[in-house]
């Protein structure tokens, strides 16, 4: 089997050997809202970090991978006269990666690096209302893809094998990245407990599930998932679209 | 160059980085289709296509409690702009960290589009210390021919062959739908915060224009808008968004947010592919 292919079948493998799992709503933690329109933003900083270091001596690779997500988005909620409600999003993000690798062997070194600026938009419109508290979890779902900004593969090193290596591994991440992307599937949010001045409301969010450490079975090194900030802030509307247009 | 006994390795190394990739991507996520062509993956809204109709919701989406589409997409004279013919503009937006984003835009008689999305500034926390924003790109550029988008790439011979999404308005005007846009803003305004001054002609086109004063929770939104009217975009703008507008909450920050909009006439060339 060519080498390519073997890489598109490691991948493909690796794409569908994943365990499904549903969102589920979060339990009503008590009463944050008041009957209104609410419109505003919600921002987050999300990233995947893996180091890997394989092997030793004169046959060794080291390696690392950075994926940064940055969303910065509108998110605007809806709460009846009886407490119930739901929110929607659109939530524009920009991903960059960057990954290196070099692999050191007797014959030669190759060294392979790339760098990915894409864009994607997740979304969520309307759903049956649904009792809404101080925490509240809304879907999202990614629309028309990943825009791809910018993307550099490079290669070198002696080893002839080489050559190619910068573009496969552009396309590996390239694959990678549509997976971890595809993996945000929920935004949680909660209120402060301290921020609900009736006019504005606003706190916390997460990504559930995303936040976790991965070892490398066979490696040194480790995948770590954080999401340093992840912030919400809404202001009490009139109505939706009051005026018309901007009018 | 040697030929390699461990010719693999390089290869293999390869591997282990995707394979780490993927791992850290993976493990306990739910299924997902490619985002690139899912099979799940909602249209894009009319709502948000320059010039399409607004859809009408069903009467399940009427009674929803939750807001639909079409509060939330609802077209803006932003979105108008995009639906303009032989025009170019130019749209940044100044954060609070000093990063700059752009979108310098020419949009032919066709409606086939050339964009340059601009780069200034980046938040390196957490890159290698070694590592050298310079390899950084400032820009991207990309063409629109018939809704399809292609991403100039001096390293993909193909890239006038395959276009990377096939209804790139819709995308683009998703994008525009976000925190660093002024329609956000704009809609939050109470009543009476946006008012006509008069009328203006600024690149080419006679407008209606507004001044911007208002406060949202406090904080002082102020700009000046300029409209065209027969197509109701927007075509010049200038908003200033206070930084504790956008600070998590409790934790306000200094400074603010400028965003810049200014469109003209241009007897724009019909945009195409650049030859090889």
């Amino acid at each position: 089997m060519h080498l390519s292919s073997r890489l598109l079948m490691l991948v493909l493998l690796l794409s569908f050997g994943i365990i499904p799992a549903s969102a589920q709503p979060a339990p009503a933690l008590g009463a944050a809202w008041s009957p209104g329109f609410y419109a505003g933003w919600i921002s987050f900083s999300a990233r995947i970090d893996t180091d890997v270091t394989w092997g030793a001596g004169s046959s060794s690779m080291t390696g690392f991978v950075i994926e940064k997500y940055e969303g910065k988005g509108q998110l605007m909620v809806k709460i009846d006269a009886q407490g119930a409600g739901g929110a929607s999003i659109v939530l524009p993000t920009s991903i960059n990666l960057l990954d290196y690798a070099k692999a050191t062997t007797p014959d030669g070194s190759c060294t392979v690096s790339s760098s990915i600026v894409a864009q994607t938009n997740y979304v969520h419109f309307k759903g049956a209302a649904a009792a809404m508290s101080g925490t509240f979890q809304v879907p999202i779902n990614l629309v028309a893809g990943i825009s791809y900004k910018s993307q550099h593969g490079s290669s070198f090193g002696e080893l002839k094998i080489c050559d190619q290596a910068g573009s496969k591994n552009l396309e590996s991440m390239k694959i990678a990245m549509r997976k971890s992307t595809g993996e945000i599937q929920t935004m949680e949010f909660t209120a402060g407990d301290s921020y609900n001045t009736g006019d504005s409301i606003g706190g916390t969010c997460s990504i559930p599930g995303w936040v976790k450490t991965t070892p490398i079975p066979g490696a040194t090194g480790q995948g770590v998932r954080s999401l340093p900030s992840c912030n919400w802030r809404l202001f009490k509307t009139g109505q939706p679209n009051q005026q018309k247009g901007w009018k | 160059m040697k030929t390699p006994s461990k010719k693999y390795l390089p290869v293999l190394a390869t591997l282990m980085l995707i394979w780490i990739t993927a791992n850290a991507c993976v493990f306990g996520q739910r299924p997902t289709n490619s985002p690139a062509q899912p099979s799940t993956t909602p249209t894009v809204p009319a709502a948000v296509q320059p010039n399409a109709p607004t859809p009408v919701p069903t009467a399940t989406e009427q009674s929803a409690e939750t807001p639909t589409q079409d509060e939330l997409l609802q077209p803006n004279p932003l979105d108008h702009l995009l639906g303009m013919r032989s025009i170019q503009f130019n749209l940044t937006v100044t954060r609070l960290d000093g990063t700059i984003r752009s979108l310098d835009a020419e949009i032919d008689s066709a409606g086939n589009m050339h964009l340059i999305f601009g780069y200034q500034g980046f938040d390196l926390t957490g890159m290698p210390k070694d590592y050298d924003a310079k390899a950084l790109p400032t820009s991207a550029e990309i063409f629109v021919i018939d809704s399809k988008a292609y991403l100039s790439d001096a390293q993909d011979p193909n890239w006038r062959t395959t276009p990377f999404d096939e209804n790139y308005p819709a995308t683009l005007a998703l994008e525009l739908h976000g925190l660093e846009s002024p329609a956000m803003w704009l809609n939050l305004l109470p009543p009476g915060s946006i008012q006509s001054t008069g009328q203006e002609t600024v690149g080419g086109f006679t407008t209606d224009k507004y001044s911007v004063d208002g406060s949202v929770d406090g904080q002082k939104i102020s700009g000046t808008l300029w409209e065209e009217p027969q197509a109701d975009a927007l075509v010049q703008a200038e908003l200033h968004i206070p930084a504790a507008l956008l600070s998590p909450p409790g934790q306000p920050l200094p400074g603010e947010m400028l965003i810049t909009l200014k469109a003209q006439k241009k007897d724009v060339a019909p945009v195409v592919l650049p030859a090889q």
